[in-house]
């Protein structure tokens, strides 16, 4: 309980940062208003679902196991061969692939600021990536087609089977930044586009996203992937 | 000057005596209740037992009496910054009481802070609005520190009054007084960051007005702290010497991560129930309440220089590891009392003063009693 008022205070405090600069760039009209509420919403969408994907993974733990020593210890609550090498390797940068490398030295310089929290500077700097690419996606795609289905397409894309790695340290976030960066310039050459799936559809294609999510979940909580 | 004590004056009067009253009303109904009747003589003694001797208070008046010392236990006394004392010891060679010197010290402190706010208030808004965050200053449920031999009334002041010259965008009066809040405690220091944030909106902002020299006294708060490091370097060779002392007995203090804090609290918690609800959980809870109520002001769009402020007292505070009067240290950000103050809803208000309240008398009573309240 105590791991997750830790969390908790932790995150609060970034996300009070982090409002407080948007606040001052859209006072010193470097931020346009609407940019500034799609920011926020990305960064909302992003927390929800990492709580969301959080919850499931610590529910089946209990479930299983009975007990959690620690409740934000990703190394518990994630321990596939990936989780087991890169956890580590956000305190000292060492053993991993080159693209993860690139997360865990971003980690790792975060984490030393942040006191030696590695473990929640690798959680943070996955979730800003992921907001980040989030905003730039929905911000490119507003402009192709509309509003809604920008936030639609952008939803579906955290509900994706593996969605949970996104909002993991790893080479995830980092890849799905940088997709959004090269959509984000190239995107503008686009032409307009009206995608024609129905909203039966969508809530079909959602729902089949998130159960097989929720299957990868389970799979990287027990250790057989990730 | 006549002229703002004609206009302002049944004001500022009706706020120093409601504060005093509230205080002093907590007080009386302590040796009412402990004792059966009230007596000033009863009163002398509470005052010169609860608000002159607990805690840091007696490391207050040695430093003011002898200075910084470099052997010795009192060594470490250090780690206290020097503007406090060194008023007391000024004012004790008219009082002949150093004690009573701090009380009087935080006492006009004290008042003089819950004007400034009054003030600070009705600059963007009205007299509802100055009056409820004037009264949530003052029903804090550890106000009651700032009567006696703390900093807290006269750090009060200090902050109260850099905000509001920072607020008219008198960079003169902020730097000046801003130095002083620098001399007087850590978070004084902190100033430095909503200070800078008037001046980039002003010169750098939509309306880029000009640069001016008097905009340099902004560094007086910086140059403050600098001064407290000087004297650490004179004394000891170290500019952070006292880091050095926070470290040790008896204060444990270390910088940590806020979460990591948060749950050290919990556990502190869970291992001392006996001093669970005085310390840990109402550190955490304090802490939390702290971060909805800038969120809210966040949301409502309040002025970017009290949130900048709250949210770096906030956290810097919450950095310190092994804290124990983080209900203390929190009486000093004054940006909670100023966004709720502007709450609208009559039935928020009436209930958040009714809580505060409740907690107000609760907590002053067991401080009163001696209970681990610091």
């Amino acid at each position: 309980m105590g791991d997750i008022f830790g969390f908790l205070a932790g995150g609060g405090m970034v996300a009070l940062v982090a409002a407080l600069i948007v606040a001052f760039l859209r006072q010193m009209g470097w931020m346009k208003p609407d940019a500034a509420r799609l920011l926020g919403g990305s960064a909302l969408m992003t927390c929800c679902a990492g709580i969301i994907y959080l919850l499931a993974a610590l529910l089946f733990h209990l479930a299983v196991y009975g007990s959690i020593e620690n409740e934000m210890d990703l190394s518990a609550l994630f321990h596939g061969p990936y989780m087991r090498t890169l956890l580590p390797a956000l305190s000292g940068p060492e053993g991993v692939g080159p693209v993860s490398a690139v997360f865990a030295w971003l980690a790792y310089a975060l984490g030393s600021v942040l006191f030696g929290q590695y473990e929640f500077s690798g959680m943070l700097l996955a979730w800003t990536m992921t907001g980040a690419a989030l905003f730039l996606f929905q911000r490119r795609f507003q402009k192709i087609t509309d509003g809604k289905t920008a936030r639609d397409a952008a939803f579906l894309l955290l509900c994706l089977p593996g969605g949970v790695f996104f909002l993991l340290p790893g080479w995830a976030p980092l890849c799905l930044l940088i997709c959004a960066i090269a959509f984000y310039l190239v995107g503008r050459r686009l032409p307009a586009w009206k995608p024609r799936l129905s909203p039966v559809g969508y809530g079909w294609a959602l729902s089949l996203c998130a159960v097989l999510s929720a299957a990868v979940t389970v799979c990287l909580a027990e250790g057989r992937i990730g | 000057m006549k002229q703002l004590l004609k206009t302002k004056g049944r004001d500022w009067l009706l706020v120093v005596l409601t504060v005093l009253l509230l205080h002093y009303l907590a007080l009386a109904l302590h040796i009412v209740i402990t004792s059966g009747s009230f007596s000033f003589e009863k009163l002398g003694d509470l005052i010169e037992g609860r608000l002159m001797e607990p805690g840091d208070a007696t490391r207050y008046i040695d430093i003011a009496r002898h200075g910084y010392v470099t052997t010795g236990e009192n060594a470490i006394n250090l780690v206290f910054y020097p503007l406090y004392p060194l008023l007391m010891r000024w004012l004790g060679w008219l009082t002949f009481s150093l004690p009573l010197a701090g009380v009087i010290i935080s006492h006009v402190g004290y008042c003089a802070a819950s004007i400034l706010l009054y003030e600070l208030m009705l600059l963007d808004g009205d007299r509802r609005n100055a009056w409820d965050a004037v009264l949530l200053l003052s029903l804090y449920p550890f106000s009651l520190f700032a009567l006696g031999v703390f900093t807290e009334g006269l750090f009060l002041a200090l902050s109260i009054g850099c905000l509001y010259a920072l607020r008219k965008r008198n960079f003169l009066a902020a730097g000046v007084v801003g130095f002083f809040a620098a001399l007087t405690r850590t978070q004084g220091m902190l100033l430095f960051f909503p200070a800078v944030y008037e001046w980039v909106t002003l010169r750098f902002g939509p309306k880029k007005e000009k640069l001016r020299w008097q905009d340099a006294f902004l560094l007086l708060i910086p140059a403050g702290f600098g001064v407290y490091l000087g004297i650490n370097a004179a004394l000891w060779g170290n500019c952070f010497q006292f880091l050095k002392f926070e470290a040790g007995e008896p204060w444990y203090q270390s910088t940590q991560w806020i979460g990591e804090n948060i749950s050290l609290q919990y556990r502190l918690a869970r291992d001392y129930p006996g001093l669970a609800w005085f310390i840990y959980y109402l550190q955490i809870a304090l802490y939390f309440a702290a971060l909805a109520v800038l969120g809210y002001g966040v949301y409502k769009k309040e002025r970017m220089m009290y949130l900048l402020y709250g949210g770096v007292y906030l956290g810097f505070t919450y950095l310190s590891g092994w804290m124990i009067s983080g209900g203390r240290y929190m009486l000093c950000c004054v940006p909670l009392f100023i966004i709720l103050g502007k709450l609208k809803d009559g039935l928020a208000r009436r209930f958040l003063l009714l809580a505060t309240g409740l907690l107000f008398f609760l907590y002053s009573e067991l401080f009163l009693r001696g209970y681990a309240i610091m």
